[in-house]
């Protein structure tokens, strides 16, 4: 949690520069005002919770925090158990695939990954937190953690060899 | 084979254009204007500090506050003859709140000694270890993520320990050493309990146990 001046000067730095596309990024899947504002509330909490393990703003910590956001905004739908209009998802998926089209097997593999299980991979391969750590930003068990990373690891192989990516 | 390599080069590579997709609707120049509710929360959140019973440091009072009452009836006067002093430990009382403050020799060739849990509720497994300003907290969590936070301190010369009073029971237990237990009116903060054993090591645990499971957490403390 935010203890010193300079965890709070991080903390407010983070905050003025990425509010605005964290709301972007909720809003863009639920498409609902309040409901983004929670989203968005949710991420900076786990943000103070561990601001000590994240660095300063830069454009690793903007894809950080989106991430952050995005999972919220995903056990948000879990818990609900529903989604919104599938047209939002889809047109964002779909923007993706062609984003990724010229892209190596395995980047794509990773964009038809579930949503929580592709959040652990990045926040594992891409940002370098431990399973503990990452336990503690999703808010979620260490065991819960560790299936998660283990399940998509299991399904990136089988995605990759069903895309051509050698054995 | 997808070694950790690729797999690295991949989720970075992925992560850019995920967050590329969104920039690329996005104008910073329009952003939402956020709710006066959500910068009341961003506000609150700025302020809020470790554990609402617990803090890792806190600025030094040049005055005392006269008079402080406590939910078991007990009026202390808050000048230098509140101040307890035990085992190189300062408590000094205020309004809302006591601070244990460690006022006695340290050694720096000192070797910090490590301390455990022997037992915790069933259910709670260990999920992660922080060291910070010369403190040690263990955090536990179950399987709805609720947490049990066992802390001590092995250099004290780096701390001085905040505890809220206000709408909080507090009572003095014996656990080998006596010990002060917190337990707030409000069902949903997690009860703690501190105590400062004849070391000098100042230990506390705070979940949402029952008083007895807290008092049996803190008699398991063991040293590593």
């Amino acid at each position: 949690m935010i203890e010193t001046d300079e965890d709070k000067s991080k903390f407010e730095q983070i905050y003025k520069e990425y509010k605005g596309l964290m709301f972007h990024v909720a809003y863009e899947r639920m498409h609902h005002v309040q409901d983004a504002e929670d989203a968005v509330h949710h991420a900076f909490v786990k943000i103070a919770e561990n601001i000590k393990k994240i660095d300063p703003v830069s454009p690793q910590t903007k894809q950080l925090v989106v991430t952050i956001v995005d999972n919220r905004v995903t056990d948000v739908f879990r818990v609900r158990r529903r989604h919104p209009e599938e047209t939002y998802e889809d047109a964002l998926m779909n923007k993706l695939y062609e984003q990724v089209a010229d892209e190596d097997f395995l980047t794509k593999c990773i964009f038809k990954l579930p949503d929580q299980q592709r959040q652990v991979i990045w926040l594992k391969y891409r940002h370098g937190y431990e399973l503990r750590e990452i336990a503690k930003m999703l808010g979620i068990s260490l065991s819960a953690a560790q299936k998660t990373d283990q399940r998509a690891k299991k399904k990136l192989k089988e995605l990759y060899e069903q895309c051509g990516g050698n054995i | 084979m997808i070694t950790d390599e690729m797999l690295r080069n991949a989720a970075a590579r992925s992560n850019e254009i995920y967050v590329s997709c969104f920039e690329s609707t996005y104008d910073a120049e329009r952003q939402h204007e956020f709710s006066a509710k959500f910068q009341r929360k961003i506000e609150k959140l700025k302020r809020k500090v470790v554990h609402p019973y617990f803090y890792g440091s806190l600025k030094r009072v040049a005055s005392v506050i006269l008079a402080i009452a406590v939910s078991i009836s007990v009026w202390l006067a808050v000048d230098v003859k509140a101040r307890e002093a035990f085992f190189g430990w300062i408590k000094e009382v205020y309004e809302t709140y006591f601070v244990y403050r460690y006022e006695g020799e340290t050694s720096d060739d000192a070797t910090p000694k490590e301390y455990q849990l022997t037992w915790i509720p069933d259910g709670y497994t260990e999920l992660f270890t922080d060291e910070t300003l010369g403190t040690i907290t263990v955090v536990y969590a179950d399987a709805n993520n609720t947490w049990l936070r066992f802390s001590y301190s092995y250099d004290p010369d780096k701390l001085s320990w905040s505890f809220n009073t206000l709408d909080v029971a507090i009572k003095q237990i014996e656990n080998g050493y006596t010990a002060e237990l917190f337990i707030p009116e409000d069902l949903n903060t997690p009860s703690s309990i501190a105590w400062i054993t004849d070391e000098g090591v100042a230990f506390h645990i705070s979940a949402q146990l029952t008083e007895d499971d807290l008092i049996k957490a803190a008699k398991s403390v063991r040293e590593k």
